[in-house]
């Protein structure tokens, strides 16, 4: 049992499957790659048991064959050979060898049967474009909680409706919320799935980032959901509970509306972070008319100050917040533009636009810390 | 609410409704006026009087006697049974009376208020008119007599006020404080009870005076701090100013059953009601607190304690509860009678955390709670609002 491909095709495709290499050795083989040779093609697939992910390259098949071989020494040798064919024989006892112009390697793999079956993709339930889908996840990755006991934010929810996917995730301190109006194939009502934060990690990897629309066919069964884009399939074990009811804390009387520069803001609240109380980052903002204030201040080391001009009439206002929450939004957003700060009171959540972008609706909501 | 003592003089009036609950009934039933009338319970039940007449009083019959010692006492008087939303109707227009004079108002119970006038000489003339102008004002508006005491702090107006009863007015100048005291008995004093008091006696101090001149160290000797306590309350002085000059590391309230009790219904209730009265002195101090405990003790004096500390620091009443409950649940054996719970804040912050989102709509209703609560019982008193847990139910009753 015999096969060869490129190199470069190889690599790009074991590259993607090492997030979901388990680096424990608590199950050997899931430290493996399985390599599955046929007609034109050898598949790659790699799971952890929490996600798996199914990718493959074109191939020149000599005889129709399986293998699993070490997922990370594979890489390494892949990485490091030339530019060229790259042949694969299977050996007695589950060896394998890899070839390349002159270099040889053996490699000790195991049986693959017992390697976990990865479930069968069912009729997908809907179409959504990749670039939408990689814009949601941006946009919400970094709120989602990684604290385990809340169970139910360590992922997204993905909300699918005919004309628009929705994107939400919270930590229980702050929400992101986007949403963008598109056409969705396939759904008629309303669909929801909760995400993992990793599998969603994994699907920035795998998900081609090109201009053009790339069509990621996106199904369910009771205990999994899957994502394929051409032959590429990240499945994911769903997150099960009740994500909390986001819309009941989503501001509706924020009517002290402070509009930024965006780069500005960001720099001010970075300056003055770096003498915030290193334990609890807290940073007072102080809105007033025509202008925003930034303080922090330490028993350790000081206090630091800086002044914004800002579009603002409104009555002042001071609040506290965790910087590193507001940063995360402003990195997000990328470079120049606005902002727009929408407060109603110092205890009550704030929210957070950008000032322009028009293709996501976009906001995030923070609830400031009690200073 | 208690101003630094050394800043200016203060004025404490103290108002305390005369026979309020029949004044209210005479008021809304003239034909009662000039007669023995007692408000209470059913006179052939085992409840108390609530109030009596004057006239009745005459007989001995006071309030919180057995109803049926007082029909005992006074057979032919007028037994009723009192209507008690027409007497918060009043309390509402006498409080109204006296937030026109200072807007520094505790009203500690439905009849009973502290005023604070200091600084309000250019509002009503020296205190003692505006003390006179508030008996007359209350007196025109409402028909109803009260007595006022006043002087430099709470603990000589309300004796002062009670002296002067009924219908009297009663100042007691700036330093004669421990001298209006002296020749008072001492269980005239707030917090000497019925296990203070004997002791005293039986160290030869029978009245305030003799307290004044046992000295602070003799009294510290006897009883720790509460003798420093004894001594400043017999020198006239409030013990607030002494409480709250210094920031508390916890907040507790316990309380000791009269009998050992093993009724969940009652001891949840204690705990609800601790947990309030805890909630209340956090929010006066506008302190937080990280860990809420419990205090338990069985009859046997066995005490343990056990303390939980939360995700977010709170100053809520229905939030230590809940905690503290959840504890009490986990703690008591269910076998034994319970002789004392207690429930215990500390970790107090003056708070800088991260609020919650996702229990933002809740808490922002429970603050707005609390906040209304404290409102209505800096009115009226502490007992004027309660979470429903802390209430008896009407079969216990």
């Amino acid at each position: 049992m015999e096969f060869s491909a490129k190199k470069s095709d190889l690599l790009r495709e074991l590259n993607l499957t090492q997030g979901v290499v388990e680096r424990k050795t608590t199950i050997p083989i899931l430290s493996n790659v399985l390599l599955e040779f046929e007609g034109a093609s050898v598949r790659i697939s790699a799971t952890d048991l929490e996600l798996g992910v199914r990718c493959g390259c074109p191939a020149k098949v000599k005889k129709e064959g399986a293998a699993t071989v070490p997922a990370k020494r594979l890489l390494e040798i892949v990485r490091s050979l030339p530019e060229a064919d790259i042949r694969f024989k299977i050996l007695e006892n589950h060896w394998v060898q890899v070839t390349c112009e002159r270099s040889s390697f053996k490699l000790v793999g195991m049986a693959k049967d017992n390697f976990p079956v990865l479930p069968p993709i069912p009729k997908a339930l809907a179409t959504i474009p990749a670039s939408t889908l990689i814009g949601l996840i941006h946009r919400t990755i970094f709120a989602i909680s990684s604290e385990e006991s809340r169970y139910t934010l360590n992922g997204a929810l993905l909300l699918l409706k005919p004309d628009s996917i929705s994107m939400v995730a919270t930590d229980g301190h702050r929400l992101a919320l986007v949403e963008r109006g598109t056409p969705v194939g396939g759904i008629s009502n309303e669909l929801r799935a909760l995400i993992p934060k990793k599998a969603m990690g994994e699907l920035l990897r795998l998900l081609p980032e090109s201009e053009e629309e790339t069509p990621v066919q996106f199904s369910k069964d009771e205990s999994h959901l899957f994502f394929s884009v051409g032959e590429r399939v990240l499945i994911s074990r769903m997150l099960t509970g009740q994500f909390p009811n986001y819309e009941a804390v989503l501001p509706r009387e924020n009517t002290r509306i402070v509009e930024l520069d965006k780069d500005r803001i960001t720099a001010a609240v970075r300056r003055v972070a770096l003498l915030a109380d290193e334990r609890s980052r807290a940073i007072r903002v102080q809105v007033d008319k025509e202008r925003l204030e930034v303080f922090s201040s330490s028993g350790e080391y000081g206090e630091a100050y800086e002044t914004l001009d800002a579009q603002y009439e409104g009555e002042a206002l001071q609040i506290g917040f965790n910087y590193q929450y507001l940063l995360d939004f402003f990195n997000v957003l990328g470079e120049g533009g606005k902002v727009r700060l929408e407060l109603k009171d110092e205890q009550s959540a704030g929210q957070l636009r950008p000032g322009d972008e028009e293709t996501y609706r976009y906001r995030y909501v923070v609830m400031p810390m009690r200073i | 609410m208690t101003q630094s003592p050394n800043r200016s003089i203060r004025q404490i009036l103290h108002v305390d409704m005369d026979a309020f609950f029949v004044s209210v009934e005479e008021l809304e039933n003239p034909s009662l006026k000039g007669e023995p009338v007692i408000v209470g319970a059913d006179p052939d039940g085992r409840g108390v009087v609530a109030a009596a007449s004057y006239e009745a009083r005459k007989f001995g019959v006071h309030s919180a006697m057995p109803i049926r010692t007082a029909k005992k006492l006074c057979p032919h008087a007028i037994f009723l049974r009192g209507h008690h939303e027409k007497y918060r109707e009043y309390s509402d227009k006498i409080g109204q009376i006296f937030s026109e004079f200072t807007p520094v108002v505790e009203m500690v119970s439905i009849d009973e208020a502290y005023l604070d006038l200091t600084g309000c000489e250019r509002l009503h003339g020296s205190p003692l008119h505006g003390a006179d102008k508030l008996i007359r004002t209350v007196k025109d508006r409402t028909g109803l007599n009260c007595s006022v005491g006043l002087s430099t702090s709470h603990l000589v107006s309300k004796i002062a006020s009670d002296q002067a009863k009924p219908h009297g007015l009663l100042f007691v100048l700036p330093g004669y404080e421990a001298k209006f005291l002296a020749p008072l008995p001492i269980r005239r004093l707030p917090g000497i009870g019925k296990v203070t008091e004997p002791e005293l006696l039986s160290r030869g101090i029978s009245s305030i005076g003799d307290l004044a001149r046992a000295g602070p160290e003799k009294l510290k000797e006897w009883f720790g701090k509460y003798g420093e306590w004894l001594y400043t309350k017999s020198q006239g002085l409030d013990i607030e100013a002494y409480e709250y000059s210094e920031e508390p590391k916890s907040i507790s309230h316990e309380t000791t059953y009269d009998t050992d009790t093993d009724d969940v219904e009652e001891l949840e209730r204690t705990l609800s009601y601790l947990s309030q009265l805890v909630g209340r002195r956090l929010r006066d101090h506008r302190l937080f607190a990280r860990t809420v405990g419990l205090k338990l003790r069985y009859a046997d004096f066995r005490t343990l304690t056990r303390d939980v500390t939360l995700a977010e620091p709170t100053h809520l009443d229905s939030v230590i509860f809940e905690n503290a409950l959840r504890l009490f649940e986990k703690t008591w054996n269910r076998k034994q009678k319970i002789r004392l719970l207690g429930v215990r804040t500390s970790n107090l912050e003056k708070g800088v955390f991260q609020r919650g989102l996702l229990e933002a709509p809740q808490k922002e209703k429970l603050e707005r709670l609390a906040q209304t609560a404290d409102q209505l019982r800096n009115r009226f008193g502490f007992d004027a609002v309660k979470l429903a847990r802390s209430l008896e139910s009407d079969k216990k009753k």
